[in-house]
C-alpha cells in the first residue's frame, strides 16, 4: 500500500477541487457529530462526575413503613451494623466500605460574620463518614481526621495564644464556666451546597459570591442538642467549635459532615452505648462505573436497599440526547456518503485512460480498488479532521457565550464540551468509514472496467 | 516469444440480445525472441484485438494463445498483472502519461505494481532516470509530461515500457501522432534497444517506414492473418 500511496496522494492532489466539493457534507456531519458527542461526554461529566457520581453507591437498611395521613410511620429498624458493613465488603467488585451515621440529636451553629458580614444562626444537618472515604480527594483532607475525646481536666485559658497550635479557646465540652483549651471538629461541607448558594441563594439575599479555597478554614460554633425549633435542656448541650477543612462530594448535600466517631459520640450522649455502632446508611466504593449495576443487585438480594440519586435517570437522559444528536448527524454524513459515491462514479468515469494505464502496467483489480478507497479514506480523514475542527471550534464559541451572556447557575461548567482523543478517533473513523463506503461501489466499478477497450479506443 | 494458433474473438454487438461480431476468425503467427514484427492491416481489421489479448488486457479469446511460454487465456487477474507488470511493456499512439506525475514518477509506475521484490523510491526514480537516459530525453528529467513534444512524450512512454526489462514490447501506432522526424528517431530508437538488449517487438501500424524497417510483416485481412515477409527477414508461414 505504501507504494500506492504516491498514487493516491497525486489523484488527491490532481482532484483537489471536487473532493473538496465533495466532502463538505462530510465535515458538516462529522462537525455536528463530534460537536453533539463532545457536548454529551461534558454534560455527561458534570452530571455525573459532579452531581452524581457514579463510582459508589448508597446503601440503607430495607425499611418498611406506613403512611398516616402526613406522616410515615417506621414499622422496621432503619439501621446498619458492622455485620452488615461486613457483609457489604464481600460483594465482588466492592473496593471499598464505609459506614455513614446522621445525628441524632437537634444541634444549631453560629457564625458566619468574617464571611458575609454578619453572624447567622441556623439549624445544622450533620452525618459523620469514615475518614478514609476523603482521604486524598481534596487538598488538606489529612485534617478530616477523629478528634481526641475531650480531656477530664482541661487546660484553662484566656485566648487563643494560650493554646497549642490547631486549637483554640473557647467553652468547655459539656459547658460550664471559665475558657479550655478545645480541639476543632474538622468538617467538610458538599460543593453542591456552595453551587446553591453562588448560583442562586446569594442573588435572594443580596450576599457576595463565596470562593471555595477562601472558605476553608473558616470555623462555625456548634451547639449539640440546641434547636430553634424547640427548647433544649441546658445541662444537656454539647459546646463545640466546627472548622472547614474541604468540600467533598461524599459530604451531606445541605448541612456539614464530620468524622464518624465524633457524630457516635454525640449520639452515644443523647442516646444509648448502642448508638456507636448503628448506621444510618453505608457508601460503597465501586472498582468500576461499569460494575454499577451488577453490585446494586448484588447489594438487593443480599436484602439492603441501594439509595437511587438519579445517576441512573441522568446518565440515561443524557444517553438518550446524545443518541438522538448522533443519529442525525449520522444521517447527515450518510447523505454526504451518497454524494462522495456520485463523485467518485464521477471521477471514475473521467480517469477511465488513467486506470486503464494502471492496469496495462501491472496493477491488478485489487490495486485499483485499494487506490480508490484510499483516496476515498484520505477524503474522509481530511474531511472528519476539518469536521472536529469546526466542532472544537463551535464549542469555544458556545463555551463563551455561556461565560459572557448566560446568568451564573449551580454546576454552571467552565465548558460543556470534553473532546477525548477517543472521540476524535471515532469520529474521524466514522468519517473514513462513511467515504470508504460511499466509493465502494466505484471502486469496483473501476476494478472492473476493460482496460483493453479504454486504452484502445475500442 | 509468440505462438498463436487459430485465435478467434468476436465481440457481443451492442444493444442486441444475441449476435456477436467476430473480429478475429483464426489468427495464426508466430514471433521469435528477439524479432521485430510489424502488425500491419485496414481500420477495424483485428490489429488492436489482437494487441489487447497479446497484451493481457482481454483473455476472453478462443485458440492457443503463448508468450513468453504462457497461454495467457489461463491466466488469473492476479498472474495477468504479472505478465503485464514484467513481461511485457506497452507503448501506445495517444503516450497514455500520467500528466499529473512527474517523468520519472510516469517511468516508475509499474515498479507501484510490482508483487514480488519491491523497490524503494531512491532505487524507483534512478531506474527512471537511466531509462529516460537510455531513451535520450535525460534533460527532461524533473518535469511533467505536459511540457514534453510528442516525440518526448513516446521516448517517455517507451522508458516506462522497458521499466522491468520485459522480454516483448507491444506497441500501438507508435508513430501516428509523430511528424516525420519524431517517427524516424523512434523508429531507430526501437531498432537500437533491440539490437542492444534482445527484446521482441511487435508494433501494430499504419507507417510504411515501421513495417519497412521490421523483420516479418503480419498483415491482418478479415480477421485473419497474411504474412509479409520484411527486409532481410525469412517468411515463416505456420
Amino acid at each position: 500500500m505504501s507504494s500506492l500511496g504516491a498514487i493516491v496522494r497525486g489523484n488527491l492532489r490532481n482532484n483537489a477541487v471536487h473532493f473538496a466539493l465533495a466532502s463538505v457534507g462530510v465535515i458538516v456531519g462529522i462537525a455536528a457529530f463530534a460537536f453533539f458527542l463532545a457536548l454529551g461526554a461534558g454534560v455527561r461529566q458534570v452530571v455525573l462526575g459532579k452531581i452524581f457520581p457514579l463510582d459508589q453507591l448508597e446503601v440503607i437498611a430495607k425499611s418498611m413503613t406506613l403512611d398516616v395521613g402526613p406522616v410515615s410511620l417506621g414499622l422496621a429498624s432503619d439501621v446498619l451494623d458492622e455485620a452488615a458493613a461486613q457483609q457489604l465488603r464481600g460483594v465482588p467488585g466492592v473496593r471499598g466500605v464505609y459506614p455513614k451515621m446522621k445525628l441524632t440529636a437537634p444541634a444549631i451553629g453560629l457564625g458566619g460574620k468574617e464571611i458575609i458580614g454578619n453572624d447567622i444562626r441556623t439549624e445544622l444537618i450533620i452525618d459523620g463518614v469514615d475518614p478514609a472515604l476523603v482521604q486524598g480527594e481534596f487538598s488538606g483532607s489529612e485534617q478530616f481526621r477523629a478528634v481526641p475525646e475531650p480531656p477530664a481536666a482541661p487546660t484553662a485559658c484566656a485566648d487563643d495564644s494560650a493554646c497549642p497550635k490547631d486549637m483554640y479557646c473557647g467553652r468547655p465540652y459539656q459547658g460550664g464556666p471559665g475558657k479550655v483549651c478545645r480541639d476543632y471538629v474538622p468538617v467538610i461541607a458538599s460543593p453542591h451546597m456552595l453551587e446553591i448558594y453562588n448560583g442562586s441563594l446569594r442573588r435572594a439575599y443580596n450576599l457576595p459570591r463565596l470562593n471555595p479555597d477562601f472558605l476553608i478554614g473558616v470555623s462555625l460554633e456548634m451547639r449539640v442538642g440546641a434547636s430553634m425549633v424547640q427548647a433544649a435542656e441546658k445541662d444537656q448541650l454539647l459546646f463545640e467549635r466546627l472548622k472547614l477543612v474541604g468540600f467533598s462530594d461524599k459530604a451531606v448535600p445541605l448541612g456539614v459532615t464530620m468524622p464518624l466517631s465524633q457524630v457516635a459520640r454525640y449520639n452515644v450522649h443523647f442516646g444509648t452505648p448502642e448508638a456507636a455502632t448503628r448506621y444510618h446508611s453505608i457508601i460503597i466504593k465501586i472498582e468500576s462505573k461499569d460494575q454499577v449495576a451488577a453490585v446494586a443487585k448484588a447489594i438487593e438480594e443480599l436484602g439492603f436497599e441501594v439509595t437511587d440519586g438519579g445517576a441512573e435517570q441522568a446518565g440515561f437522559l443524557i444517553s438518550v440526547f446524545v443518541l438522538v444528536f448522533s443519529l442525525l448527524s449520522t444521517i447527515i454524513v450518510g447523505i454526504a456518503a451518497v454524494n462522495i459515491m456520485h463523485v467518485f462514479f464521477m471521477l471514475v468515469y473521467e480517469r477511465q485512460r488513467e486506470i486503464g494505464i494502471m492496469r496495462a502496467v501491472g496493477a491488478r483489480r485489487s490495486d485499483i480498488q485499494r487506490i480508490i478507497l484510499g483516496e476515498a479514506a484520505c477524503v474522509g480523514l481530511l474531511a472528519g479532521a476539518i469536521g472536529v475542527g469546526l466542532a472544537y471550534a463551535a464549542s469555544r464559541v458556545f463555551d463563551y457565550i455561556s461565560a459572557q451572556h448566560l446568568p451564573d447557575f449551580p454546576y454552571k461548567p467552565e465548558t460543556y464540551f470534553a473532546f477525548s482523543v477517543d472521540l476524535v478517533a471515532l469520529a474521524l473513523g466514522f468519517a473514513a468509514g462513511f467515504c470508504v463506503l460511499g466509493a465502494w461501489l466505484p471502486a469496483r466499478r473501476a476494478a472492473r472496467m476493460d482496460p483493453a477497450a479504454v486504452l484502445t479506443g475500442r | 516469444m509468440i505462438r498463436a494458433r487459430g485465435i478467434r474473438k468476436s465481440y457481443r454487438l451492442a444493444g442486441a440480445r444475441s449476435g456477436e461480431l467476430p473480429v478475429l476468425r483464426g489468427v495464426d503467427f508466430d514471433v521469435a525472441d528477439g524479432e521485430f514484427a510489424a502488425v500491419i492491416g485496414r481500420s477495424g481489421s483485428g490489429k488492436s484485438t489482437l494487441l489487447a489479448l497479446l497484451g493481457g488486457l482481454d483473455s476472453d479469446y478462443s485458440g492457443e494463445l503463448q508468450v513468453a511460454g504462457k497461454e495467457l487465456r489461463t491466466l488469473s487477474d492476479a498472474e495477468l498483472s504479472a505478465y503485464r507488470n514484467t513481461t511485457i511493456g506497452f507503448v501506445f499512439q495517444a503516450f497514455h502519461l500520467l500528466d499529473h506525475l512527474s517523468c520519472e514518477d510516469n517511468v516508475a509506475l509499474p515498479a507501484l505494481f510490482r508483487v514480488n521484490g519491491k523497490e524503494s523510491k531512491d532505487a524507483r526514480l534512478a531506474r527512471a532516470r537511466e531509462l529516460m537516459e537510455t531513451v535520450g530525453i535525460a534533460d527532461k528529467i524533473g518535469t511533467r509530461p505536459g511540457t514534453l513534444s510528442g516525440g518526448q512524450k513516446q521516448r517517455l512512454a517507451i522508458a516506462r515500457a522497458l521499466y522491468h526489462k520485459p522480454q516483448l514490447l507491444i506497441c500501438d501506432e507508435p508513430t501516428g501522432n509523430l511528424d516525420s522526424a519524431s517517427a524516424a528517431a523512434i523508429i531507430a530508437l526501437f531498432r537500437k534497444l533491440r539490437d542492444e538488449s534482445g527484446v521482441t517487438l511487435t508494433i501494430v501500424t499504419h507507417d510504411p517506414t515501421i513495417a519497412a524497417a521490421a523483420d516479418r510483416v503480419i498483415e491482418i485481412k478479415d480477421g485473419v492473418v497474411e504474412l509479409v515477409p520484411g527486409p532481410g527477414a525469412e517468411e515463416v508461414r505456420p
